[in-house]
């Protein structure tokens, strides 16, 4: 019995899902690494350098593998048929909702941190909105299944290139460390 | 349910069990043999963090925020016209160490640490055969400075040993690589300047954290009104790390080393609750000059802060007080020099407000130094220029060592009975913009001369002034720049700073 075509989750899908879960995530902590790069080729030799984009990076890795985990799990875990057979294409889009939210609240913290009741429900709605904008796409638009795979597909190379990255950083980190 | 042990006593214990960690092995044995032959006393370093001589009472600041540190000055020597090597912690506390101006030890940045060659060349390294080292850093800046150095420490108290909140990992999980670890998780968990580099863990981290701040910061409200003392997310109260003192001093190794480098009165100024209203009074500072780097804070808010930071020197003052109250009553200081100074002053004048500033005003560089000798029973004053670098020559100089040709500092008057009073110069150097490895070309050079006090800033474009001088015997606030008045010693100190600015640059230069 093949109990692989019976799991909502494919290896191809789980590169997908691992794309999404790496990029923005690595996007994100480069362009801040690139901010901070004159300050510290101003103050620090070239291994320190290379030594604080290492760290940045694999915390990078760690933190995409955290957020990747979860849904891999829960993919083995649950049949092919369930959530309609749209496993993939739902966390994909989960995903990048998050991940869009996560850089909106990074951007606007010291205005989030002081938000009222009102404003917090407000947004709490906004957030599950985007939810429910998310699951309509899902299961009401299927060109959206082709053209989310599609894309996720094209930009897969680019999430394997920062792979490449976090590895030789995490031999750097070895170095200073061992 | 009544504690086993409260918060404090926790404290102080588990300020010990790093003692039996690092210990030197034999060290406890060898004490009583140093001790009884007294050949060297303790040393006893109290740095207040940003304390300038210009708003301390003792040095005859009107407001009277330093009662506590003048009776200790009854005893000692006070020195009054004494220079910080830069005008933050930095490159404060790195020539404080390395009897070396930033231009040698390279330390002039935010996060910098000194450069190899100048890793083991501080009075710590030098004496560690002799003495006992014991350090600790409430300002993580200094703690990057001591912690290249703790190889040669007895006991290295880390910052969170005897801080409220802490909120750092890194030197936990990589103990091997302290500064590179520190400031990238700096970086992705809090942003440094910016947002932080982990788009989603930082914000779990940083909604955790704060309200564990928020957390204890409440169980502070009534003693604190204001707030904690905090500096880079690591939060704690004075009172803790004068306790350890008088807790432990006693018991340290002889001879021994302690350098305690204690954050009040640096901002955020929270000074205790009973001293919060202190100086609402009618003292009006001397209006003076904008400068080109000046804010656009107003003269009132100014002001404001100005009052808070003195207060704020009164409660620091108090606790130092306390401290070598308890330490003389309990015998402990018995064969100890105490040694108060500071890292480097802050500003409240001509629109600027703190200390991150191109700037190199006196209230900036002119640092209390104030040394209480054993047996020492009347108070010396000194007017003679010294300068933090003066420290390690000095203390060599006490341990019966040689002075090192690398060192730019004097053994400072008073100790020297061949020392005779000529003149020097001394420097303070703001160099943030500068590349550590580059010829210094970018930044702020103050050279004094006594009386006259040259303040240089290189690369200045036209619209700025070049350099300004002042006659500090006339005109001790700054206020008259006599560079146009008075060209000719103008030209001849910045003649003077060219020519150790050309001989400081020699080993970048590209050939």
């Amino acid at each position: 019995m093949d109990i692989s075509r019976k799991q909502a989750l494919t290896s191809n899908d789980a590169v997908l899902i691992l794309t999404v879960v790496i990029l923005p995530i690595h996007i994100w902590s480069i362009l801040h690494v690139l901010e901070e790069m004159p300050a510290w080729l101003i103050r620090l030799n070239l291994w320190d350098v290379a030594g604080l984009i290492s760290y940045t990076q694999v915390f990078a890795l760690v933190e995409s593998l955290l957020l990747f985990i979860p849904p891999v799990l829960l993919g083995l875990l649950i049949r092919r048929g369930w959530l309609g057979g749209y496993f993939t294409e739902l966390t994909i889009s989960i995903v990048i909702v998050v991940s869009l939210w996560a850089i909106a609240v990074q951007e606007n913290f010291g205005t989030a941190r002081n938000f009222n009741l009102a404003q917090e429900l407000l947004w709490g709605g906004l957030f599950l909105l985007s939810f429910a904008v998310v699951i309509f796409f899902v299961y009401r638009l299927p060109r959206y299944h082709a053209a989310v795979r599609s894309l996720v597909g094209r930009i897969t190379p680019l999430a394997i290139f920062y792979l490449g990255i976090d590895l030789v950083c995490l031999v750097v980190l070895l170095i200073r460390n061992v | 349910m009544q504690k086993l042990i409260n918060r404090r006593q926790f404290l102080r214990l588990a300020a010990l069990f790093p003692m039996l960690l690092y210990a030197k092995p034999g060290s406890f044995t060898s004490i009583n043999q140093t001790s009884t032959s007294g050949k060297f006393p303790n040393i006893l370093f109290i740095v207040l963090d940003t304390l300038s001589a210009r708003h301390m009472s003792v040095y005859g600041y009107p407001r009277d925020t330093t009662p506590n540190i003048a009776r200790f000055a009854e005893r000692a020597t006070v020195y009054h016209s004494h220079y910080a090597g830069g005008n933050f912690t930095t490159p404060g506390t790195a020539s404080l160490f390395t009897g070396t101006y930033p231009w040698s030890h390279r330390a002039f940045h935010m996060h910098g640490v000194v450069v190899e060659p100048y890793r083991r060349k501080n009075f710590f390294s030098l004496t560690a055969q002799e003495t006992y080292g014991v350090t600790y850093s409430h300002n993580l800046l200094a703690e990057s400075l001591l912690n290249q150095f703790k190889g040669d420490l007895g006991l290295y108290l880390k910052t969170r040993d005897l801080a409220l909140v802490d909120t750092e990992y890194s030197d936990l999980v990589f103990p091997e690589d302290y500064n590179a670890s520190f400031w990238s998780e700096a970086l992705i968990l809090r942003g440094t300047g910016s947002r932080p580099s982990s788009l989603f863990l930082s914000l779990l981290y940083q909604i955790l954290s704060k309200n564990e701040i928020s957390r204890i910061s409440r169980q502070y409200t009534q003693r604190f009104p204001l707030g904690l003392s905090q500096i880079n997310d690591v939060y704690y109260v004075l009172e803790d790390a004068v306790d350890w003192l008088i807790s432990n001093l006693g018991s340290l190794p002889n001879p021994y080393m302690a350098y305690f480098h204690l954050l009040p009165p640096h901002e955020p100024y929270f000074p205790r609750r009973e001293f919060i209203n202190y100086f609402r009074d009618d003292y009006k500072p001397m209006a003076k000059p904008t400068h080109f780097s000046t804010s656009t804070d107003q003269v009132n808010a100014v002001n404001e802060q100005r009052r808070l930071y003195d207060a704020h020197i009164a409660y620091a003052d108090s606790e130092f007080g306390r401290l070598i109250d308890t330490l003389q009553k309990e015998g402990t200081l018995n064969n100890t020099m105490v040694i108060l100074t500071s890292d480097h002053g802050e500003l409240f004048e001509r629109g600027i407000r703190g200390h991150v500033t191109p700037t190199l005003y006196e209230p900036l560089i002119n640092i209390p130094l104030i040394i209480s000798r054993p047996g020492q029973t009347s108070r010396e004053d000194i007017y003679d220029v010294t300068s933090c670098v003066d420290i390690l020559p000095t203390v060599l100089h006490l341990f019966g060592k040689e002075i090192p040709n690398w060192c730019e500092g004097k053994i400072l008057p008073g100790f020297n009975v061949n020392n005779t009073t000529t003149s020097r110069n001394i420097y303070a150097v703001e160099a943030k913009r500068n590349a550590v490895h580059a010829p210094l070309t970018k930044g702020t050079i103050a050279l004094i001369q006594k009386p006259y006090k040259l303040i240089h800033y290189l690369n200045s474009n036209k619209a700025q002034v070049k350099y300004e001088l002042y006659n500090l015997e006339n005109d001790p606030e700054e206020v008259e720049d006599l560079s146009i008045s008075n060209p000719s010693v103008a030209s001849d100190l910045f003649h003077q700073l060219e020519i150790k600015l050309t001989d400081i640059n020699q080993p970048y230069l590209k050939k």
